[in-house]
């Protein structure tokens, strides 16, 4: 009997309002662990790539892993899967906050959200008894509002996650929200739940989790604390100045993508960055359960136009994605404008990038300027602020166009090509041209252009564990797939915040925490292993859905327009330098189907 | 020769955030740390007791890290310096170096 797990799947159907209760499969925890890999097992043995993910045949997968519950530092992260609304693909979206440990507690270690409720509903679920209730009142509300109400029916000391009013208007780039200020913000996953009328979830559970062998387990956590608390990067340079403390790091660099990466360096970028932020806005540090890092940011604007508003970041990704990259500057616009994207329930990363592309759109002429309600060049916080406003009402032409992403607003306008994007998923805050590993990564993640699925920057800029150089092509194909396995394994999957790699470099310091929690006996190899697997698991459901090796790419700009300026100037990202190698290290033919000997290896069948 | 040096994230509690140092031509990038390094407090940061560079202090001359630097001497009156970082970089007039302490992100 494994333990760590709650050991149970609450399964929901919204047209029916059956719910019931599954036992965790032994076999699955042991290929594919738990939290991503076990969630899009699910995923893929039972919703129908070619569907359209907004049909009533897609299913949403809220799963946390064995060590959530745990004193495992940073273990409390849950995943949101589904086929997302944005892409298409297999997404899954990450989220810390305090939902996690909690629903464990409860005692289940997933949740199942099938079919569609015919008016808006949220879930209570109070130490395994799970009840549907009317969420009608909800509807209309921003989600800190939505996250009170619900605690304020239910109980007090409930975690609760919700999407706000971008989901439930299926805003494309619409996420879901934990514990009022996390996200789960990729790939249009809240756009899902909101297609299902589906509100939320309000969780409360006094059970505490079960470990295999607390002796090891406590040993194994403080060998990992201790870990990190070696490390200056995560016990303390992240816990003074945050995620944004890369703003300079990578603008330094010349890899900071800015005016929708028309350039890739700006000399004021440093307002925006960590620095500023501890400087003018920033009240506390905010940890999430069980975590030691407190990367957090609790802030408030303290002068200008939006004086007064508060709540948690920015973040490194939307201090860009609301700042330089639209070609702003001023750190309270931006900051607000953050504000807005968690009040509305809009992934930041996203909408600022469909911001700068619209910015680019108008600026050139490409969006007529009598359906433009206002002036959108790059530059001007309060226009900034403005763009999101209208994106998060889907509000008028453009308005509504914004809520859909870059993608489809650049394709509806005529140049799809000034979309920033890979799979139709906005490329976040490093410029491939500057990073070449980066650049494999965001054109091979199954999830669309994403820097967490295999955050190459480690060894490209941070020297951690090891070092690479940044504009070199070789050897970056053999990273990027270590870094992608890596991250599937044991910390995507076993429920792990990716920020306890910059302290845990290496799969051997992850299986000490899994195998005594479990008492699964995974050998390093066979974590590393099933995060191959589940990397090949995501990528045939992607294959089925109708994607192909032409959809590992990036846009034209970054493939082959040279930085003009700062110190990258010069460069490009020439994936042809990577991808067959990559290719051919992953044991996929020549256009990116696994071979059948490799899924053979790995246990999978076509 | 005029160089700019930039200092980010914990190392502006001890150093200017930004600052503009006369250099000699020929001088290195160890030339300019010691310049800089003008108290006690400051060498310690920077340099450990037998006067290498710390693992910990990274540095980056006009963008690019140290230790990818072209020509960078694997021997250097007689002591093996490949670990030092690329310390013995020489700079040029407007250069900009960059230091930084460990740091990591999103």
């Amino acid at each position: 009997m494994i333990k760590g797990f709650a050991g149970a799947i609450a399964r929901v159907n919204l047209s029916t309002g059956k719910i019931t209760k599954e036992k965790i499969n032994e076999e699955w925890a042991r290929l594919f662990i738990g939290g991503r890999g076990y969630g899009s097992k699910i995923i893929y043995d039972e919703v129908n790539p070619k569907i359209d993910p907004l049909a009533l045949g897609n299913k949403v997968v809220i799963a946390t892993g064995p060590t959530g519950g745990s004193n495992a530092p940073a273990s409390g992260r849950t995943m949101v899967i589904t086929k997302g609304a944005e892409t298409g693909t297999i997404a899954s979206s990450n989220v810390g906050g305090f939902f996690g440990p909690e629903l464990k507690q409860a005692g289940y270690d997933m949740v199942i959200i099938e079919g569609k409720a015919e008016k808006p509903v949220y879930l209570w679920i109070k130490d395994g008894n799970v009840e549907i209730r009317d969420a009608q009142h909800l509807g209309g509300e921003k989600t800190i509002h939505i996250e009170q109400v619900m605690k304020q029916e239910t109980d007090q000391k409930a975690r609760v996650l919700n999407i706000g009013p971008a989901g439930v208007k299926l805003s494309r780039i619409a996420n879901v929200m934990f514990d009022a200020y996390r996200a789960a913000g990729r790939s249009g996953v809240g756009t899902v739940l909101g297609s299902k009328n589906f509100l939320g979830i309000a969780v409360r559970g006094t059970k505490k989790v079960e470990l295999f062998d607390p002796a090891e387990t406590k040993q194994a956590v403080a060998e990992a604390r201790k870990l990190l608390k070696k490390s200056e990067i995560t016990n303390v340079n992240l816990p003074k100045y945050g995620t944004a403390i890369m703003v300079n790091i990578i603008n330094e660099r010349g890899g900071y993508p800015v005016r929708n990466a028309q350039d890739a360096y700006d000399a004021d970028a440093g307002v925006t960055g960590g620095e500023e932020i501890a400087d003018k806005i920033l009240i506390k540090k905010w940890p999430c359960a069980a975590c030691p890092i407190a990367c957090g940011r609790v802030t408030e604007i303290r002068e200008g136009k939006y004086k007064g508003q508060h709540g948690q970041g920015p973040e490194y990704e939307t201090t860009w994605a609301l700042g330089l990259m639209c070609g702003v500057h001023d750190l309270n616009a931006i900051t607000y404008a953050h504000y807005l994207c968690d009040e509305y329930g809009l992934d930041g990363i996203s909408a600022g990038v469909t911001i700068a592309c619209a910015m680019e759109l108008y600026e050139k002429g490409f969006i007529p300027r009598k359906e433009a309600p206002f002036p959108m060049n790059f530059g001007g916080g309060d226009t900034l602020v403005k763009m999101v406003q209208i994106m998060g009402e889907r509000e008028g032409i453009v308005g509504n166009l914004l809520a859909e992403g870059s993608y489809r607003l650049a394709e509806h306008y005529g140049h799809p090509e000034l979309s920033m994007s890979s799979k139709k998923q906005e490329m976040p805050a490093y410029d491939p041209r500057a990073f070449k590993g980066i650049g494999l990564n965001y054109a091979t993640s199954n999830r669309g252009a994403c820097h967490v699925r295999g955050y190459t920057i480690s060894q490209e800029v941070l020297d951690w564990p090891w070092t690479e150089d940044r504009l070199k092509y070789e050897g970056k194909a053999e990273l990027t797939k270590h870094m992608q396995d890596f991250t599937a394994g044991p910390v995507d999957s076993g429920g792990m915040c990716l920020f306890t790699t910059f302290g845990l470099g290496y799969v051997s310091d992850y299986g000490p925490m899994l195998r005594a929690i479990t008492g699964i006996p995974y050998s390093d190899e066979e974590l590393t292993k099933a995060g191959e697997r589940i990397y090949n698991l995501e990528r045939l459901f992607n294959l089925k859905a109708g994607l192909t090796g032409k959809d590992d790419t990036l846009p034209p700009r970054l493939l082959s327009e040279p930085i003009p300026t700062g110190p990258s100037k010069g460069e490009v990202c020439d994936l042809s330098r990577m991808l067959p190698e990559y290719y051919k290290l992953r044991g996929w033919d020549k256009d990116g189907v696994p071979t059948k000997e490799r899924l053979q290896e790995l246990g999978l069948e076509r | 020769m005029k160089v700019k040096v930039k200092f980010f994230a914990t190392f502006r509690e001890l150093f200017d955030a930004e600052k503009e140092v006369e250099l000699e031509s020929g001088s290195t990038i160890k030339d300019l740390l010691h310049i800089i390094c003008d108290s006690r407090r400051r060498r310690q940061k920077i340099f450990d007791r037998s006067g290498k560079l710390r693992p910990y202090v990274k540095i980056l001359k006009n963008g690019r890290n140290i230790q990818f630097l072209e020509g960078v001497h694997i021997e250097l009156e007689g002591e093996d310096i490949r670990f030092q970082g690329g310390i013995h970089t020489k700079l040029d007039d407007g250069d900009v170096v960059a230091i930084f302490p460990p740091v990591g992100g999103g």
